[in-house]
Order: C-alpha cells, then structure tokens, then sequence
C-alpha cells in the first residue's frame, strides 16, 4: 500500500497537476470564504474543466476545492456571522461571539487546525477502508444493490435537517425526474413529450449546476444586502491553538470518527457531520449550557467532524458508486463522464488513480496550513467583492458549464428550470439536496429493482434471500421505523407526565 | 399551500403515466417506479398539507413573506436573461451575447455604468478566452467567429 501511495504522491508531483491543485485550493477558499457560494455548487462549477483535464488532475481538483471550501466557510462565520458554507453553520455564533471578545486568531487558529486533523482522520479511513469495503462489495448482485440504494435514499430523508416530510417530498421530486427518458425494462419513452433531447433524460449535471448554482445567483439576486463590515484579522492566528487541541484531543477523535462515519453514510454530508458533532459534544460536556454563547470546544468538534466527513463521502461513492454527499454525487458523474464506472471493480482496474485520490486528500489538507492562513490574511479583501458583479459573473460560467458538457442548448435550458425549481423549493423550506440524490440514485434503484424482478419472474421474496441483502434490508426498514418508534415513545411519555414541564429544544 | 402543490404535482404525474404499457407477461413495466413515486408525493404532500392545516412548524416558509418587488424584477431578468442568451446566442454569436447579458444583470444590480460596460466586456472575453481556446469547448459561434 505504501508503494502504492508513494507511486501516486509521484504522479501528484507533475507541474501540471499541481497547477491545478493550487488553482482549485485557491478556487476552493475563495468560494467557501463567500456567503452563499457552497463547495457543492464550486464541484459543479468545476465539471466543466474536469472534463479537459485527464482523470487524476480532475478528481483532484474537486477534492482539494471541496477541502478548501470546508475550511474558508470558517472564515466569513468569525467575521461576520454568516457561514461561508452550510457546513460551518452549527459553530458560527460560537466563532463570531468569540471573534467579538478579542480571540479571532485563537478561534481562526482552531478552525485551520481542526479541519486539517479532520481531514487527515477522514482519509486515513478512506485508505484504509474503501478497498476492504470493495473487496466485500464484489459480491454484491442486483439485489443488494437495490437495498444498498433503498437504504441510501432512507438516509438521505432521516438526516436531512428540518421537516422530514419535505425532505422525502424533495426526494421523491429527484426520483421522479429521474425517470424522464427512454425506461430501463421496455425502451419506453417516459415524460417527454415528444422532445426527443429528453429521451436520454435529464442530464445530471446542467441540473445540478442549476439547482446548486442558479438557484443560489436567484436567491441573492431576490435579496441584494450588503455585507457587514469584516472584523480586523490579527497578524498572530496560530497563537495559542496548539493547548486547545491538546485540551480537547478527545474530542477530535470522536469528533473525527462521527465526521467520517456519517461522511460513509450515503447521502449525508459535511453539514449534518458538523450539527451531528455539534450535538454530541454539547450532550457530552460539562460546559455544554456556554454552547452558543463563544465557546471554543464545539468550534474544536464541529469543525474537525465537517472537513473529516469529505474523505468519509468518497467511500460509499467508490465503493458502490452511491454518493456519500451532494459533491461526490458530482464526482460520480465526473468518473462516468471519464468512461470510468465507480463500483468495487476500480479498486482492481484503476488502482493508481484510486490511491492518487488517497494521495490528494494527505496533500489537500497539508497544504490547508500554509493556504488557510493565507487566505484568513486576504480575507477582508474576499468579502468585499461586490456581490452585483459576482452574481452575474456565476451565472456566466454556469451557463457555459452546463452548456459543455454535451454542447447542447437544451441542457442550458434544463439548468435553468432545475434552478428556478431548486429556488422555489429552498423559498418553501424544502432542502435541495436530497433532489440530487434522488436523481442519482433513482435509476440504480428502479434498474437493480428491475433487473432482480425479471430475473427471479417476480418472486419477490428473492429480495430477502441473500445474507447480505437481509442485512442491508434489515437496516433499512429500521431506519424506516425509526420515525414510527420515536414518535409512538414521545406519545408515551406525554402520557404518563400530562403536568410535566414542556421539554426545551 | 407547499404540501398542496406537492400532492397536485404528484397526481398530475400519476396521470401521465396512465398510457405507460405494461411487459409482455402482465407485469407493470416503466409505469410502475414513476407511479409509486408519483403516488407517494401524493401521500406526502397530502401529510404536508394536513400538518400546514394543524398550525405545525414544517410548513413555515424560510424565505419569508415580504419580497420585495425589486427583487422579483431580478429574478425575473435573470431567467429572462438565461432564455436570450438561449435563443439568440446561435445566431449572434458567444461573446456580443453573454456581454450583454452579463452588462444588462449588472447595471440592473446597480453597477455603474462605465463599470458595468467594462467588466461585462472583459467578462464575456474572458469566459470566451478559457472555454473556447484553453479548454477548447466549441462554444455557440455566431455570424462572427466567437
């Protein structure tokens, strides 16, 4: 394995895929230091230029981008209580209350180093993980991949944060635009309308860059504020970080473990890991009642958990081609659009391009400490850029994104429906989110679904023939009686205490 | 009025997929993903409506009520914008069409005027230098070559 790496941190060593790591760390920083940019919507950005570059340049450009995007969202939350990213939206009040009482090096400090040891953990699992996970997943048939993806889709509604229904309902609309196109058991043409472009079906990636892109260029558009004014950054950001690492070293190590556990999870990202992080330490500490209030621990946790959950996304993305998070749903199109098919067979077919991705992600997050701290020094000049120039300017290179990928109007068109949907959606407080993954994952299930089906003339209960089929199912009608079980003991305790205090939330 | 709309979508698929055939030995075939789906919206968005109905918090809007009309005419230039450049990028040509674009989004978000000339045109030249000549993506040329 170390061969391996060592052959790979070579090849990560040309001059040319270094340019393009250095441009997508500063393409990364940059987006993730804006309010309102997301490293979601810098993945799809980027698709347009992967689609230039050879496979390893490509891959590395998203994974040092989505690093750097992480990090930076740190920035603008302790100067001006905005989170660059949704990612570091759990911590921002604890970072920007600290900031006001003198200690913004100290919590910039704390941000730098807890994503880079979050970064290193999540991809110390990623090496070690993924290809014992691939090696398992060899002998998965159509059926387990049906309840793999079943299981993904259930992940994707419970984690979701806010209203569960309308996370499932979000879901349901990406699994029925799924199904535009020519169907996978008769040839039939589904929804369209004798539009013979929507017969291959909704083209992923022109959607993604307009529910991400466009619908994120609608909503500041709807609403031009100005940026408040940025706090001074002290010339001293390292000063003091190290004794608070040391003090809550605990807390990394299980901050790091719940960023990559729910990074494997498909379908939940760095967000949920930083709220999930956030959670479990406020439960867990003595001082959890100064949560909220300028507390370092939870910016400690929250922010090792967001940056160690990225590497923890590529697991289930290379091991069963599902995507772990919204921006490994784009790597997937990206390996795909490479004529690569990610699933357990890459382990063993491209294997130098699978430890060049290990690589990248050691190299990504070494390189956060001398890039971070550069851009927490520039960073009163990235929050002045004026958003009237920067919208227009993303709309721009969203068009000519969606445009590339098949040198097709008609996709420039579906961008900017999947982005008027995504705005009326996230207006409504529907999440986004879940839409792509069910545009993702719906052809897997109703493919696998499909092929069992005919193949068995229908017996069903071949669905729960196979050991590791039952244990994915198992788990899956769990989660999906989780919500049932949970409300049913909620029902129970209201009962017994009619007097009790009203429980705080 | 989310969880209404919801469902109404979802019925309005259910009914599209009525035509769909069934497979040659009377199983459902490409009805029956889109109608589960479909059918489940409309459960769902039913749920949602009904929680809406009761006063629960999942149907509170994020965005608020009060947008104000400003925003709106910016929004709808930016769609109106992106249909242009559709239609009329093939026939004038890369460059003239995202510069205009690009200048009539930023006057109207307030850029001066100079300014909003200038970055549009550098923009549109810009974009154009990248895509068309770096990562050589045939970008929609027009009676002029970009």
């Amino acid at each position: 394995m170390i061969d391996h790496l060592g052959a790979a941190l070579l090849a990560l060593a040309q001059p040319d895929v270094l340019l393009v790591i250095l441009l997508s760390a500063v393409f990364g920083l940059f987006l993730g230091a804006i309010p309102g940019l997301t490293a979601t919507m810098g993945a799809a950005l980027l698709v347009p230029f992967a689609f230039f570059m050879e496979p390893l340049p490509a891959l590395a450009s998203i994974v040092t981008m989505s690093a750097m995007a992480i990090f930076a969202g740190d920035i603008p939350a302790a100067l001006v209580r905005m989170p660059g990213t949704p990612s570091s939206a759990a911590y921002t009040e604890d970072s920007y209350r600290l900031a006001q009482k003198g200690q913004l090096g100290l919590v910039l400090g704390v941000d730098v180093a807890s994503s880079v040891i979050g970064g290193l953990m999540g991809a110390v699992v990623l090496i070690v993980a993924a290809p014992r996970l691939a090696e398992f997943a060899l002998n998965f048939a159509s059926f387990e991949y049906f309840w793999l993806a079943v299981l993904g889709l259930s992940c994707a509604v419970l984690i979701s944060p806010g209203s569960a229904v309308k996370g499932l309902i979000a879901l349901l609309v990406g699994l029925l635009l799924s199904t535009v196109g020519i169907d996978v058991a008769q040839g039939y043409p589904r929804f369209t309308f004798g539009v013979i472009d929507l017969l291959s079906g909704i083209s992923f990636i022109p959607a993604m860059i307009g529910l991400f892109g466009v619908s994120e260029v609608l909503r500041n558009v709807m609403a031009p504020g100005r940026m408040p004014p940025a706090a001074r950054v002290p010339s001293r950001i390292f000063e003091g970080v190290w004794p608070v690492v040391a003090r809550y070293r605990w807390n990394v190590l299980r901050s790091g473990a719940i960023g990559t556990f729910i990074g494997v999870l498909p379908g939940a990202g760095a967000d949920i890991a930083a709220w999930l992080a956030y959670a479990v330490a406020k439960k867990r500490s003595k001082e959890g009642a100064e949560f909220g209030k300028g507390h370092i621990e939870p910016i400690v946790d929250a922010g090792t958990a967001n940056n160690s959950s990225l590497a923890g996304d590529w697991v289930p993305a290379l091991v069963f081609g599902i995507p772990g998070d919204s921006i490994t749903a784009v790597v997937i199109g990206v390996l795909y659009m490479k004529g690569l098919r990610p699933g357990p067979m890459i382990f063993e077919q491209q294997p130098a391009l699978v430890y060049s991705v290990y690589a990248t992600f050691i190299l990504a997050n070494l390189l956060l400490i001398p890039l971070g701290y550069l851009a927490i020094r520039a960073s009163g000049h990235i929050l002045r850029v004026p958003r009237n120039v920067l919208m227009p300017a993303i709309l721009a290179f969203c068009i000519v994104g969606a445009y590339a990928i098949n040198n097709s109007l008609f996709d420039v068109g579906i961008m900017l429906a999947t982005g008027v949907l995504g705005y009326v959606m996230e207006r409504y407080g529907f999440p986004v989110a879940p839409v792509v993954l069910g545009l993702v994952l719906g052809p897997i299930v109703e493919q696998n679904f499909m092929t069992s089906a005919i193949k068995t003339h229908w017996d069903l209960t071949a669905f729960f023939g196979r050991p590791i089929g039952n244990a994915l199912a198992a788990v899956t009608i769990g989660l999906w009686l989780l919500p049932l079980l949970s409300t049913l003991r909620a029902r129970r305790r209201a009962r017994r205490a009619p007097d009790g205090p009203v429980p705080s939330r | 009025m989310s969880g209404g709309a919801a469902a109404l979508a979802g019925a309005a698929a259910y009914a599209l997929t009525l035509p769909f055939p069934e497979l040659a030995d009377g199983h459902p075939g490409p009805a029956l993903f889109p109608r589960l789906v479909a059918g489940l919206m409309v459960l769902f968005g039913l749920v949602l409506a009904w929680q809406g109905a009761r006063g629960e918090p999942a149907e509170a809007a994020e965005g608020g009520a009060a947008t104000e009309r400003a925003g709106v005419l910016n929004a709808l230039l930016v769609v109106a914008a992106v249909v242009g450049y559709i239609l009329v990028v093939e026939r004038a040509g890369f460059v003239p069409t995202l510069g205009v674009l690009l200048f009539a989004l930023m006057w109207r978000l307030g850029v001066r005027l100079g300014a909003a000339v200038g970055l549009a045109a550098g923009l549109a030249v810009g974009t154009y230098l990248l895509f068309a000549r770096v990562l050589l993506v045939p970008l929609p040329r027009g009676p002029i070559p970009f």
